[in-house]
């Protein structure tokens, strides 16, 4: 079925490979910077493209290969894709060629080193989506960390080294204590004296039901993070106002998802108990951040900052789809998550032309747009009633899904949520009047340039995308449908079958004391 | 005997080297030639511990050589050559009339430590530990234009030799409650029961031992000499301090607790444990408030020695897992620190001013190349995948974990993210600080052999990391440490 080419190692080392050429490129010839990653960026693409036309709709893991690394400590080279990673993995190689293009004009320093942190950034994410060793994810996972580090501090805006050293350290907190849980797991999971990190060895592992709340803990904090939930946003806003454009459009676009995923691939399966025991929590902090995303993005004045807080409120929708447990909610996170990815994507990448243009984001800079600009105003409208939600756009899907799931759950949860929907609406229409319409008060604004022809080259794609995913979402969801399904069933089984705990407590106890 | 004389050719190598540069540096001064006999001896001395690969007794039990020996003097040479092409081009700069000598006395350190890796005797290891300790002083000391050179040096050994009385005065409670200073005859005496070890004499010598050992890697509440010595000693020389003496102290204690320690252990760990956790705070606490760059090491190492002491902890239940961790973590850390050493010492132009935060604004971009090196070494000193660093912690946390040691791996990651903060620090002043048009800024000197060295140190970090050398080949080395001290157990009890 599947060709004898390592197709997912080709796909995650091309980016890796082109970086380190990228570095011994001079340093003044930025055209050749940009043209190769460009060139490299839409290869990859194209090579994901094979990969999801091969992919067969099943939940078994694809395009796997193997062999051990470290084999002392159980740690192999070990890939594959499945219903919940192959559409991020098109999310990132969509993305990036997207950014790549989009930093044509603004990035003019450094622009070897830019372009080669966009191509190990990929590498990265493509590699924490197809790792299928829990080490080999952290190894990933980590290494993402360091370009966005340099992307946000190096290209940045006025306070980007606070900005940077906070997404630093928030991540760090969370993905240290990660590396504990998984190697605590990954003890508990070994067989026969020899430990193992494969994933699916992890997914067996039998944990007491106090371990899995510490283990939640653990996980869950790092996840929690990087996705971002509630309390632990903070560093979001000034990330994403400090970024440039093209780390905009990746922070929003992918790494968020990263935090999203791995409730997927690791909490769920493996600490199915805890996550029933934390649902309440957990639903509760996704519709307060819900609801305070977008409450504190209707009073924001700088348009990237409204963005950034619209990510809050937007990624509360997928947690609290994922936290209801059922097949609806799941493939509506799933859903979700890459509308977010489009629409947030889409709607920095205007924020980042407005900036272009003006070399300003505050919201009262501008007005009555809609007549020198109408083309930028109608993508600009397209992107902004995807993340609204409008039924016909891809937006609608997901959260419908979610909101159906929820209302199953609980309706009054549901009631909270939906009451979301109508303030992004509120925040997102009162952006693009304050930007749009109204009469042109700042001289500046009279005689701005429309959509450029590489612009629109970057935009057409995700409009189109929107459309197509609004009206015809079965394509996706039916490749999502048997992963999330698998998920479904290990995470219930706790509570359908009800495993004996008691029991489960006592063997562990005993096998704490032949430890010691 | 003559075997025992071919066997002992990577320690006779090194010291003939030191004397040959003594010798002759009194009627031709040539730092060039000096710095090839150095290299020379260096090299010849790793090739001739080819001959260790087994395990062999020599001088009548004094010196005990295994692959754990062989790899941890080959990694004692690498450590000396790469030390000695990084000084010539400091040393230069900074005027200093002496040269030749910091040579002959880094071959005669060389010499002592390759003695200590393979010692087998109480005695033979404190008279080289004494000898290394005593080159390191004088080095120490060697920039005497300079007050904060002297003060280091005075104060590295008023302080060395307290350590090495406490030490002393613990081996001699253990030779008072065995009888030998031979580690195979106490151990085999340990473990055929002798009532000995049941006074409380035997516990306080063990402690007074571990203190001469804390004292040298710089652990709370022994510490505090540490970020003074290693800001004022000339930066060649806190990189061999930092790289070599730590090292070898901490493969030397390994093989002590082998030998030693096992059945005072149960009641060490929970100081051990604490000391551990407080080094490795006090430490990073320290390295934060810090502007000088080397002091920010200096403490950052103390916080390095708290993360090695976890494998201690958990080396007292599951040996092979926490020696294993503990031997990956030295040789990986003094790769690390001596490469990153090397490179603050080519910023240093003009002294002091040179080693602030500020004074590296924009040196990653106007040097690339170096600035890619330097910030490979800084991610792997944060434990940032896929370099060294990260797996050298990855292990001791395995280790820890696996003996039911969470609370203190979870310390030890919170502490990381700590580290996090002046390591990152130093990468922002390079690459996203604009340069002041003060002139405040420095430059890297460009030297080619130096470069060498510090480019070895950033390649073996990808090597050591994801290479074929990783954390899962030095089992073997680490087993046959256990083996031979086995053997040589069951050998004197039969």
């Amino acid at each position: 079925m599947q060709m004898n080419v390592p197709m997912l190692s080709i796909l995650t080392f091309l980016p890796l490979g082109t970086f380190v050429l990228l570095l011994l490129t001079p340093q003044g010839s930025s055209k050749l910077h940009r043209n190769l990653s460009l060139c490299v960026s839409l290869f990859v693409f194209l090579i994901s493209c094979v990969i999801l036309k091969d992919f067969i709709p099943t939940s078994i893991p694809q395009f796997a290969e193997r062999f051990p690394l470290i084999d002392k400590w159980g740690i192999s080279y070990s890939v594959s894709v499945d219903g919940i990673s192959i559409f991020l993995v098109m999310l990132v190689t969509f993305l990036t060629p997207i950014v790549v293009l989009c930093s044509y004009k603004y990035i003019t320093k450094n622009t070897r080193e830019y372009y080669g942190l966009i191509l190990l950034l990929e590498f990265g994410m493509i590699g924490t989506l197809v790792a299928a060793d829990a080490m080999l994810f952290y190894v990933f996972w980590e290494i993402m960390l360091v370009p966005m580090f340099f992307i946000i501090g190096m290209w940045g805006g006025e306070r980007r080294v606070y900005a940077t050293i906070k997404f630093v350290l928030f991540t760090l907190v969370g993905s240290l204590l990660l590396l504990i849980g998984l190697i605590y797991t990954a003890w508990k999971a070994s067989k026969g004296g020899h430990i193992s990190f494969a994933i699916s060895d992890m997914h067996n592992v039998v944990l007491s039901t106090k371990e899995q709340l510490w283990l939640f803990g653990a996980f869950s904090l790092a996840f929690a993070i990087k996705v971002p939930m509630f309390p632990l946003h903070t560093w979001l806003p000034d990330a994403h106002t400090e970024a440039p454009t093209g780390g905009s459009v990746i922070l929003a676009g992918v790494l968020l998802k990263m935090g999203v995923y791995g409730f997927l691939r690791f909490v769920f399966p493996i600490l199915p108990t805890a996550s029933h025991l934390f649902a309440p929590v957990m639903i509760i902090l996704s519709i307060i951040g819900i609801i305070y995303g977008a409450l504190v993005a209707f009073v924001q004045t700088d348009i990237k900052k409204l963005v950034a807080y619209s990510s809050v409120s937007h990624l509360g929708y997928v947690m609290l789809g994922l936290f209801v447990f059922s097949l609806q909610g799941f493939q509506g996170g799933m859903y979700q998550m890459i509308n977010h990815g489009l629409s947030t994507g889409a709607l920095f990448l205007i924020v980042g032309m407005l900036y272009e243009r003006r070399h300003t984001r505050l919201m009262s800079e501008f007005g009555g747009l809609a007549k020198t600009v109408p083309l930028l105003a109608i993508v600009f409208m397209v992107s902004m009633l995807s993340s609204v939600g409008l039924p016909g756009l891809n937006g609608f899907i997901g959260e419908f899904l979610i909101l159906l799931a929820t209302f199953a759950a609980s309706p009054l949860y549901a009631a909270f949520a939906a009451s979301g929907v109508i303030l992004g609406a509120v925040y997102l229409f009162h952006l693009y009047q304050k930007v749009m319409f109204g009469p042109i008060t700042k001289q500046e604004n009279e005689k701005l340039p429309d959509l450029s022809f590489r612009e629109a080259i970057i935009m057409i794609p995700i409009l189109l995308l929107m459309v197509i995913m609004g009206l015809f979402p079965n394509p996706i969801l039916k490749r999502t449908e048997p992963s999330m399904q698998k998920i479904i069933q290990q995470v219930n089984l706790s509570t359908m079958q009800t495993r004996d705990f008691s029991a489960a407590l006592q063997q562990d106890q005993g096998s704490i004391n032949h430890d010691r | 005997m003559t075997a025992d004389v071919a066997l002992l050719l990577p320690v006779i190598i090194p010291a003939l080297g030191a004397i040959i540069i003594f010798l002759l540096s009194a009627f031709f001064p040539s730092r060039a030639f000096a710095l090839f006999i150095t290299v020379a001896a260096v090299i010849l001395g790793a090739v001739f511990t080819h001959g260790w690969n087994n395990s062999y007794t020599l001088f009548s039990g004094m010196l005990h050589i295994d692959s754990f020996a062989q790899i941890s003097a080959l990694f004692c040479f690498a450590i000396s050559g790469i030390a000695a092409i990084a000084a010539p081009s400091y040393f230069k700069r900074m005027n200093l009339d002496f040269g030749e000598e910091y040579y002959a006395l880094l071959l005669a350190a060389t010499a002592g430590m390759v003695i200590m890796v393979a010692a087998n005797d109480l005695m033979v290891l404190f008279i080289n530990l004494e000898l290394v300790s005593i080159t390191t002083y004088i080095m120490c000391g060697m920039n005497r234009n300079s007050q904060k050179s002297t003060e280091s040096a005075l104060k590295y050994f008023v302080t060395g030799a307290a350590s090495a009385a406490f030490m002393l005065f613990g081996i001699a409670l253990v030779f008072g409650s065995t009888g030998s200073t031979d580690l195979t005859v106490i151990a085999a005496q340990i473990h055929s029961g002798n009532s000995g070890f049941s006074t409380p004499l035997f516990p306080l010598a063990l402690l007074l031992i571990a203190i001469g050992f804390f004292f040298k890697l710089g652990l709370f509440p022994f510490h505090a000499w540490l970020p003074d010595v290693y800001e004022g000693a000339p930066t060649p020389t806190t990189g061999f301090m930092a790289a070599a003496i730590r090292t070898v102290v901490g493969i030397v204690l390994i093989r002590l607790i082998v030998d030693l320690f096992e059945p005072g252990m149960p009641s060490l760990t929970a100081i051990v444990w604490w000391i551990s956790v407080i080094s490795m705070t006090i430490g990073n606490l320290g390295a934060i408030r810090q502007n000088n760059v080397k002091r920010m090491l200096g403490y950052s190492s103390i916080a390095h020695a708290g993360y090695l002491l976890i494998g201690f902890v958990a080396l007292s239940s599951t040996r092979l897992l926490g020696a294993e961790a503990i031997l990956y973590y030295l040789i990986s850390y003094s790769l690390m620190s001596l490469g990153i050493f090397i490179f603050v010492g080519q910023v240093e132009q003009k002294g002091e001013s040179d080693l602030q935060f500020d004074s590296y604004r924009g040196l990653g971009l106007r040097q690339p190349f170096v600035g890619l090196l330097a910030s490979i070494l800084l991610l792997s000193l944060t434990g940032i995948p896929p370099f060294a660093g990260f797996w050298g912690k990855f292990s001791l946390f395995s280790a820890a974990l696996h003996d039911g040691y969470t609370g203190l791996a979870v310390i030890g990651a919170l502490n990381s993210v700590l580290s996090a903060y002046y390591y990152f620090r130093l990468m922002v002043n390079m690459y996203m600080k604009t340069p002041d048009a003060r002139e405040t800024n420095s430059s890297y000197v460009r030297a080619p052999l130096v470069t060498t060295g510090m480019a070895i140190c950033s390649v073996l970090m990808i090597w050591l990391g994801i290479g074929p050398v990783s954390i899962g080949n030095f089992l073997p080395s680490v087993n046959s440490l256990w083996v031979s001290i086995g053997n040589g157990v069951s050998v004197l009890l039969h």
